[in-house]
């Protein structure tokens, strides 16, 4: 809730500071003298400011709101000049720095890589001396991302040496203790390096209202408890985008978790659950209750309806021909036009005489990609029992132009 | 009395506005901060090898731009994304540029099926390549209908679910795909219906095969104005519009669009010459009346490269048409002002714009007309003059170290100390020439629309390339 109106919070703070700080500049301002009376280089802001107050104290008919709001203003102007110079110095010092970081780290992360390939091709001993005085948030990054690029025995051997430098200790810390942005950081680490002892922290992530945290979680969580892999889509409360779909099914690609029965979420009352379920199935071309599918062709959702279409049109499921001619006319008509690529698995006579039927009350564009679906026999068929239909005869020329 | 009310009126509005304009940079700071960390460790990777990412389709319309058509194709075509297809749209271009593509990707006329969804001008051809390696280029020859019509022959050409238009000589980073799609595949509850990516000046910066290779501010004055002006408006301004969910405009340079919705309101108005914020609120208008949720969002990552006005006679031009463009989207659809039916686009977004878009350079206007009447006839009280004066000028050029200091937050695309030695002398100056200047354009803009001028005008561009000649687009 409050990072969701930090901005404004943080925006009425500001403000409640300046106005007590005005409160402070206009006692200053009341004041002839003050300590530092008689300094030119600061004097001045307090001479043009007293001067002011005077002038609008004579004023006060013609300018009541600038009299009032005076040493909020001047308070402002004054902060705005310091600010001025503080921003450009600031971001001088950060260029700098950001420079020295950037050579810092360079050199940093190739001594960490040199050591690594080191312990892991060359002396192992004296490699191991080495690692243990190493920047542990470097190891951690340079040691995940040398992962990424290994497999076999290599990809073990940096994986024990992860947990003999004691840094599944340090990420398990990390992910309990960080901001969260370093959280993600350190439980794609988890992942990477098998760190099971992890999967009780990271659980709860998965369910999570940030939705960047809840992503790699539910990832990490796939690899660090096979045997309850995609548990979390039994309960998951918030929608499933497509981006976090990518992402799982990636993870899936790439680990040796065997595929769950995905045909299990398609009742998920989580309608993104049910379009994962149907994507997966798809993907993996798995086999299953294929009446489940069917019955998501009548789903309330017109994407899910759609998503089952294109699992029936890709598994070749036939039974669901009779289902979807008898949603065909309800349909919307991205849809209809998936409908009619499930009905060009079926080149029968009965698929035209269905054609025949819904012809006249179809869209131009849907009868264009019922012609490029249906067998040439079959087109010049339909075209020989319709000549007479403008419509009709518009869009064969149209296809054949 | 009078004077005692304008005194008091006039210091309230200002004031007003500087909070906005403050509660607005806080948004966004905020926003630019939750991106840059949420996307720190994003896979974008996944994208590219996953068949689950959407087909994106690149609507490139090209209206005489032979000089450089070839080279824009080869930027276009080292975009990282796995499923995406260029469409380039010629628009009756009266210099060679089909015969150079033509020839340059041996293309050869298809037999296409148009759905023509979209009515446009009519279509002369559609092309494909015969080589196997520019499978992803198809080329429209239509007649000419101006860049709206253009990019309604885009889409109708198009086969995917999404559509990018862009401005052929803009230059698109390669990123640039992944960078828009991903708020389309992230949305949860509200169905994200277009994308926007931050403009940047190529102006003098160093451009080869259709990348930005090396970053510079340019030498001229008019276009380092804009820079600054630039960061403001996106990194300040658009950035806080999408958070708020208020956003009324994604730049006509570079736009993700979802191709259902478009078609569904029509596609792009041909009868305007600001259709890229038509189009948004026409199609936000028609998702509110639908009851549907939904976002427009924009992503904060430098996307794309353009050329801006470096002399005043083009900036002139480009800006009238802008107030043109703004005016005629406002009066279009007036049936949002203030309207609750239309959530916050009606309540916030629109007068908004209607407030600081339109009203504001003409108050400002009569404010310095205001302020010679009464330097003429001696009634200004020049001490509380000189404060206001001083008060608004360093408010204005401290906003504009904010935009700085925000780019050098994010993505810090001013790297040298050459850059930001160049960059810190603009906001003193800024306030001083370029604004009046902008007042006086869009007041000029004012003039122009009512005296019904429908017309794009034109612009010197030089190119990326120094030695090629300046054209006119």
């Amino acid at each position: 809730m409050l990072r969701r109106y930090k901005a404004i919070l943080l925006f009425l703070a500001s403000l409640f500071l300046l106005v007590l700080l005005s409160l402070f500049v206009k006692q200053w301002l009341l004041q002839d003298t003050w300590w530092l009376e008689g300094y030119q280089w600061i004097d001045w802001m307090h001479d043009i400011g007293h001067f002011y107050m005077n002038f609008l104290s004579t004023e006060t008919g013609k300018h009541f709101l600038l009299g009032f709001l005076f040493p909020l203003l001047y308070t402002s102007m004054i902060l705005t000049v310091f600010n001025i110079g503080f921003i450009a110095f600031f971001i001088l010092f950060r260029r700098w720095r950001s420079i020295n970081n950037y050579v810092y780290f360079s050199r940093m992360r190739e001594k960490t890589e040199d050591v690594l390939l080191e312990y892991l091709y060359g002396d192992k001993d004296a490699a191991m001396v080495k690692l243990r005085s190493l920047n542990r948030r470097i190891l951690v990054k340079e040691m995940v991302g040398l992962r990424k690029q290994i497999i076999g025995s290599k990809a073990d051997q940096l994986r024990s040496l992860f947990y003999e430098l004691h840094l599944d200790d340090f990420i398990i810390r990390k992910i309990k203790y960080s901001r969260w942005f370093n959280k993600i950081m350190y439980i794609d680490a988890a992942q990477w390096m098998l760190v099971t002892r992890a999967e009780d922290v990271i659980e709860p992530y998965q369910y999570v209202t940030n939705v960047y945290i809840r992503n790699v979680a539910q990832v990490a969580c796939i690899s660090l408890s096979p045997d309850s892999a995609f548990s979390f889509l039994n309960v998951l409360e918030y929608p499933l985008p497509v981006w976090h779909q990518i992402i799982l099914y990636k993870s899936m690609v790439l680990s040796s978790v065997p595929i769950p029965d995905f045909y299990a979420y398609l009742r998920s009352d989580n309608t993104t659950v049910v379009l994962f379920a149907l994507n997966m199935i798809r993907l993996f071309s798995q086999r299953g209750d294929e009446e489940k599918i069917i019955a998501l062709v009548s789903h309330e959702d017109p994407i899910v309806r759609r998503n089952a279409l294109k699992v029936i049109c890709d598994l070749k499921i036939y039974q669901a021909m009779e289902t979807v001619k008898q949603y065909f006319q309800k349909e919307t008509i991205r849809n209809q036009v998936n409908m009619v690529h499930v009905l060009s698995l079926d080149k029968t006579e009965e698929t035209l005489d269905f054609y025949k039927t819904i012809w006249i009350e179809t869209k131009p564009n849907v009868r264009m990609e019922i012609l490029k679906h249906i067998e040439p026999a079959l087109r010049k068929k339909l075209q020989d029992t319709m000549p007479s239909e403008r419509g009709f005869n518009e869009t064969i020329s149209n296809i054949h132009a | 009395m009078i004077d005692i009310i304008f005194n008091n009126l006039f210091l309230a509005i200002a004031l007003l506005i500087m909070l906005i304009y403050l509660l607005l940079g806080v948004i966004s700071l905020v926003e630019l901060l939750e991106y840059k960390r949420g996307h720190r460790h994003a896979d974008f990777n996944a994208m590219l090898s996953s068949p689950l990412s959407p087909g994106i389709t690149v609507i490139a319309p090209a209206y005489n731009e032979s000089k450089t058509i070839i080279e824009n194709i080869k930027g276009l075509s080292s975009i990282h994304y796995n499923n995406y297809e260029i469409v380039v749209v010629n628009d009756g271009s009266r210099d060679d540029t089909l015969e150079k593509i033509i020839k340059e990707f041996s293309l050869e006329k298809v037999e296409e099926e148009l759905y023509s969804t979209i009515p446009t001008q009519p279509v002369r051809g559609v092309y494909k390549s015969k080589n196997k390696a520019y499978s992803f280029l198809t080329v429209v020859d239509k007649k000419n209908g101006g860049k709206a019509d253009a990019l309604n022959a885009g889409i109708n050409v198009s086969r995917n679910p999404y559509f990018v238009g862009i401005d052929v000589d803009s230059v698109i980073v390669p990123d640039a795909l992944l960078k828009l799609a991903k708020p389309f595949l992230s949305y949860t509850t509200k169905r994200v219906v277009a994308t926007g990516g931050v403009i940047r000046v190529a102006n003098s910066c160093k451009i080869e095969n259709g990348q930005v290779m090396q970053v510079n501010v340019p030498d001229k004055f008019w276009a380092r104005f804009q820079i600054i002006e630039y960061l403001r408006s996106f990194l300040m301004g658009r950035m806080a519009w999408s958070k708020l969910n208020g956003l009324l405009i994604v730049s006509g340079a570079l736009g993700m669009f979802d191709k259902e919705v478009v078609v569904q309101c029509g596609g792009y108005n041909s009868n305007t010459v600001g259709e890229d914020m038509e189009l948004i609120v026409r199609m936000r208008r028609y998702l509110y009346e639908q009851g549907i949720k939904h976002r427009v969002v924009y992503v904060p990552d430098p996307l794309c490269w353009t050329e801006v006005p470096d002399n005043l006679k083009s900036l002139q031009r480009q800006r009238n048409r802008w107030t043109r463009g703004n005016m005629d989207t406002l009066l279009i659809h007036r049936k949002l002002f203030l309207n609750p039916r239309y959530g916050r686009l009606g309540m916030l977004g629109y007068p908004f714009w209607f407030f600081f878009e339109w009203m504001a350079p003409l108050l400002e206007g009569l404010g310095y007309i205001f302020m010679i009447y009464l330097i003429i006839v001696s009634a200004i009280n020049l001490h509380v003059f000189l404060f206001l004066l001083a008060f608004v000028y360093l408010f204005s050029v401290s906003f504009s170290f904010y935009a700085v200091l925000f780019d050098e937050f994010t993505f810090h695309r001013y790297h040298r100390f050459e850059h930001l030695r160049r960059l810190f002398l603009i906001p003193f100056l800024e306030p001083l020439i370029y604004h009046p200047l902008n007042v006086y354009f869009a007041i000029r803009g004012n003039i122009s629309f009512f005296r019904g001028n429908r017309q794009w005008g034109s612009m010197d561009r030089k190119g990326f390339d120094d030695k090629s000649e300046p054209k006119t687009t």
